[in-house]
């Protein structure tokens, strides 16, 4: 017999994992979450009146089947003209937007980088090839 | 109900609800546009005929999809035109917008510009006045890029 | 800009019974609800006109309906058969309330 109070808790629980994920404007906290939770980091290098940032923003990111690929990531979203953003398109030689850049925060190492907009099927397949490259059990 | 039947079917109800309306979104994602052409139209997408009397243009080739230049135009007097409808097939929303014009508009004539999330077509109707409608349709591929 | 700030162009003069273009762009963001916010990965609530007049002498000319597909700061291009002289005027609203009106005058020569 399963107790009342476990099941109500187990309930709880799962209904909280239903919210959408936060994104981090901060490198250095979404790096410290990302170990903590063992999860990938993906950059999400963008900058203001760029067409193509817009476009992943308006119709892929929002798509149901994108959503469940990127959140197996942290996601650390950096406007290229701010002074962080500028540090770390250096870092990753990040030359336009929107870049996309898969890291693993364990190891401090890029797994793979990939500019330009991408229709929704393309997307989910180069989160799905990054998922698969960060040892993640399942993608 | 004793209280280990009641948990039971509550667990069974939320995970129901949980994967139901997946399973019916796959099959309804196809006729997104004409689900749409129902609601705003009461019609089926299936009764409504090509015309060469519409005229629509639109690029055959879109940067972006973020300004999508659109104009419909027929020689259908204006006095026959109820109005005009604009849909794009593959977005999350199809319809897009429609304009009612009145005789004081001289023409058929109607441009705007549209956000476009993929390549997809972009279909131009015309409801007239007598009930029926008439519909023109162009493909416009978004290509994929980005910004220096 | 500010949002909901027009421009509305139509021809000064028109003869009696021409058909011209009357060509407007209003300055607003058009979020269609469905798009992230960069900064916080929050979705940016709808923000877009949904309807839009055009008048002649007080008379309805044409009435658009629009939502957040339409392209920000949309520009709309009509026709209007002008038989006497007079003011166009368009009037246009939001979703959240704003409400905005421009004119023009065409003169018949």
């Amino acid at each position: 017999m399963i107790p009342m109070k476990k099941l109500i808790f187990v309930l709880v629980f799962l209904l909280g994992f239903a919210g959408a994920s936060e994104w981090f404007s901060d490198p250095i906290s979404g790096i410290e979450y990302a170990k903590k939770e063992q999860k990938p980091v993906m950059f999400y290098f963008h900058s203001e009146h760029c067409p193509y940032c817009l476009q992943m923003e308006t119709f892929v990111f929002t798509d149901e089947k994108v959503s469940k690929y990127m959140d197996k990531f942290v996601v650390i979203s950096l406007n290229v003209d701010t002074q962080v953003g500028r540090l770390w398109s250096k870092r990753f030689n990040v030359f336009g937007t929107p870049t996309f850049v898969f890291y693993d925060p364990k190891k401090d190492t890029v797994m793979s980088i990939a500019f330009g907009s991408r229709s929704k099927e393309d997307f989910i397949k180069l989160l799905f090839m990054a998922c698969e490259r960060s040892h993640i059990k399942k993608c | 109900m004793d209280r280990r039947r009641f948990l039971v079917l509550s667990v069974l109800g939320v995970a129901s609800l949980t994967f139901v309306p997946g399973l019916m979104r796959t099959s309804l994602a196809a006729s997104k546009l004409e689900e749409d052409i129902q609601k705003r139209l009461g019609v089926s997408l299936s009764q409504i005929k090509e015309s060469a009397d519409v005229k629509l243009q639109a690029p055959t080739i879109a940067e972006s999809g973020a300004n999508v230049p659109v104009s419909v135009e027929s020689d259908i007097p204006v006095e026959k035109v109820d109005s005009i409808w604009i849909f794009v097939d593959n977005n999350p929303s199809p319809w897009i917008t429609d304009v009612k014009l009145t005789p004081m508009n001289g023409k058929v004539y109607f441009a705007t510009r549209i956000k476009m999330g993929q390549t997809s077509n972009v279909r131009a109707i015309l409801k007239l006045k007598d009930g029926s409608y008439l519909m023109a349709t162009k493909e416009v591929k978004v290509t994929v890029g980005g910004c220096g | 800009m500010a949002v909901g700030a027009g421009i509305l162009r139509v021809p000064k003069e028109a003869k009696k019974g021409e058909i011209v273009k009357v060509q407007m762009v209003i300055t607003h963001p058009m979020e269609p609800g469905t798009r992230k916010d960069p900064q916080t990965g929050q979705l940016i609530p709808a923000y877009h006109l949904t309807k839009l007049e055009v008048f002649f002498n007080d008379k309805t000319v044409s009435v658009i309906d629009m939502g957040g597909g339409v392209s920000a700061n949309p520009f709309i291009g009509l026709t209007l058969k002008v038989e006497e002289s007079g003011i166009v005027k368009i009037s246009y609203e939001d979703n959240k309330g704003g409400k905005w009106e421009k004119t023009a005058e065409i003169k018949v020569v």
